[in-house]
């Protein structure tokens, strides 16, 4: 190649680098420091952008509002910031919130956040994180937000949620849905004193009229103040209606009900952590009499009124369990008390615990341990 | 318990007691091995209860103290209640073997030994 060949190669060459580079910025370095109220056609920006709202959010059916690494500052005291009937996707992104609003609203829309997190700038408790109407689609993964209501989700199939942790007032509630996991995820119930005093049934998370889902490797606490205030009325895992359930490798603090079923079926409870920082009467892992199929295996529970309570005499399976410091580790009562029970209490550990059978035709307790420490000890 | 047929088998336990209520009826408690303080009960029935079963169980005694495992003794080799009247059960493992005390066992050893020197010092003098 002569001397003419290789400038001209050179300039082409430095002209496409020149080109590549542009259009590269041209994508990346969309600021938008200020949107007064918008409704969202098409909105893509990617690096480092900064945004200030002072009015909800609106994403259109058909359209798509995407941010990436972006800052998103939320002045507005209107609810929600975001209301999806489109399409709605956050990467990498802070929410600041001047003002205890409602965060995400989706009606028959998609939501995707990956590593989103939300800063209150307020004093108090903000609004619900996510409310979501029939045939939305929510996915999230890494997800940060302290001082909420919770979380009100009908209707969404597909549900994913990994990696959130989140601080909440009430309970989330999933009803009506199809193949919903929870993973890698801390929930912290916010204990407030009810003002005046009452006390009535609630939930941390309830599952109603749910197929196929997984809770697997989350941390679910709840402080023993609240324990102490709502006893058995506490409900940390509420399974109502529900069908194939695993709740597996999940570590759950100071529920009254730790987990309850109520008419459900197909359940694997494994691998769990289950215990309470105080004795309270009613407390509880309690399979109600309608539920069918449940098999409760591997699980570490303590300090209950009752660890296990068995309501149900259809196909229940208690096995290699480890129980102790309940008032009763095991308390098999079948309501339906003249059919014979299908229950199977095999190779557990019951500590410091009695074992209750009442009105049961037909258990069979195989390779357990029942040892009373505090007795040997004196 | 107040129940009916059920079964407690191949079951470990340790200063627990088996309690059974009142009208309860088939109770199988077959192949368990149970740790009982000295003193203590580990089955306890009340009233009218029918029908139970106790059978190849070991029993092992602990000190109450420390809690330390003294003495194991041989599977029971099984009863069974059949009547309303039963208040309770007639435990039928062996009491065979008991060990004599150790001062009853160096006492006897001396007493033996010392006869059998005499008897030997004795033909030693009878010899011409």
């Amino acid at each position: 190649m002569n001397n003419s060949n290789l400038a001209k190669f050179l300039l082409i060459l430095f002209v496409l680098m020149a080109l590549t580079v542009n259009t590269g910025f041209k994508n990346n370095v969309t600021k938008i420091e200020e949107v007064h109220g918008i409704q969202v056609l098409n909105s893509t920006a990617t690096l480092n952008t900064k945004e200030t709202f002072t009015s909800k959010v609106v994403i259109d059916s058909g359209k798509t509002f995407e941010r990436s690494n972006a800052i998103i500052r939320y002045e507005a005291s209107e609810s929600p910031v975001f209301e999806v009937y489109g399409t709605l996707k956050l990467i990498n992104c802070t929410v600041i919130l001047s003002n205890p609003v409602d965060f995400i609203y989706i009606s028959g829309g998609d939501v995707y956040l990956k590593n989103v997190t939300i800063t209150n700038l307020f004093e108090g408790t903000a609004g619900s994180l996510f409310q979501a109407d029939s045939g939305s689609r929510l996915y999230i993964d890494g997800f940060e937000a302290h001082n909420f209501i919770g979380a009100d989700l009908w209707g969404t199939n597909n549900l994913y949620l990994s990696n959130l942790n989140i601080s909440i007032t009430d309970f989330i509630h999933i009803a009506d849905s199809n193949n919903v996991t929870l993973i890698n995820s801390a929930i912290n119930f916010l204990y407030q004193p009810e003002p005046d005093g009452s006390v009535s049934q609630t939930r941390l998370i309830e599952l109603s009229s749910v197929k196929d889902v997984k809770i697997i490797s989350n941390t679910i606490n709840i402080p023993v103040e609240a324990l102490e205030f709502y006893s058995a009325l506490l409900e940390a895992l509420c399974l109502n209606i529900a069908e194939n359930v695993i709740v597996k490798n999940n570590r759950i603090v100071n529920g009254g009900k730790i987990i309850v079923t109520y008419d459900a079926r197909n359940i694997l409870i494994a691998n769990n952590t289950l215990l309470a920082e105080k004795l309270v009467e009613g407390s509880e892992l309690q399979i109600d009499q309608d539920s069918e199929n449940i098999t409760i295996i591997n699980n570490t529970i303590s300090m209950f009124w009752e660890g296990i309570e068995i309501y149900s005499h259809s196909k229940i399976i208690v096995k290699n369990n480890t129980v102790y410091d309940c008032d009763t580790a095991i308390k098999i009562e079948p309501i339906n008390w003249n059919d014979v029970a299908d229950i199977v209490v095999e190779g557990n550990k019951f500590i410091n615990s009695n074992v209750l059978v009442f009105y049961t035709i037909g258990v069979t307790l195989k390779n357990n341990s029942f040892e009373n420490l505090a007795r040997a000890n004196g | 318990m107040d129940s009916k047929n059920i079964t407690l088998k191949m079951c470990t336990l340790k200063n627990s007691t088996v309690y059974l209520e009142e009208y309860t009826e088939n109770i199988t408690i077959i192949d368990n091995t149970i740790y009982v303080e000295t003193g203590s009960e580990w089955l306890k029935m009340e009233e009218n209860v029918k029908n139970v079963v106790v059978d190849n169980n070991t029993i092992i005694g602990m000190e109450v103290s420390s809690g330390e495992t003294v003495e194991q003794e041989t599977p029971s080799t099984g009863e069974e209640t059949e009547s309303e009247e039963s208040t309770g059960i007639e435990e039928t493992q062996d009491h065979e073997g008991k060990e004599l005390p150790f001062f009853v066992k160096m006492v006897s050893t001396a007493v033996i030994v010392a006869i059998t020197l005499s008897l030997i010092g004795l033909k030693i003098k009878k010899r011409p």
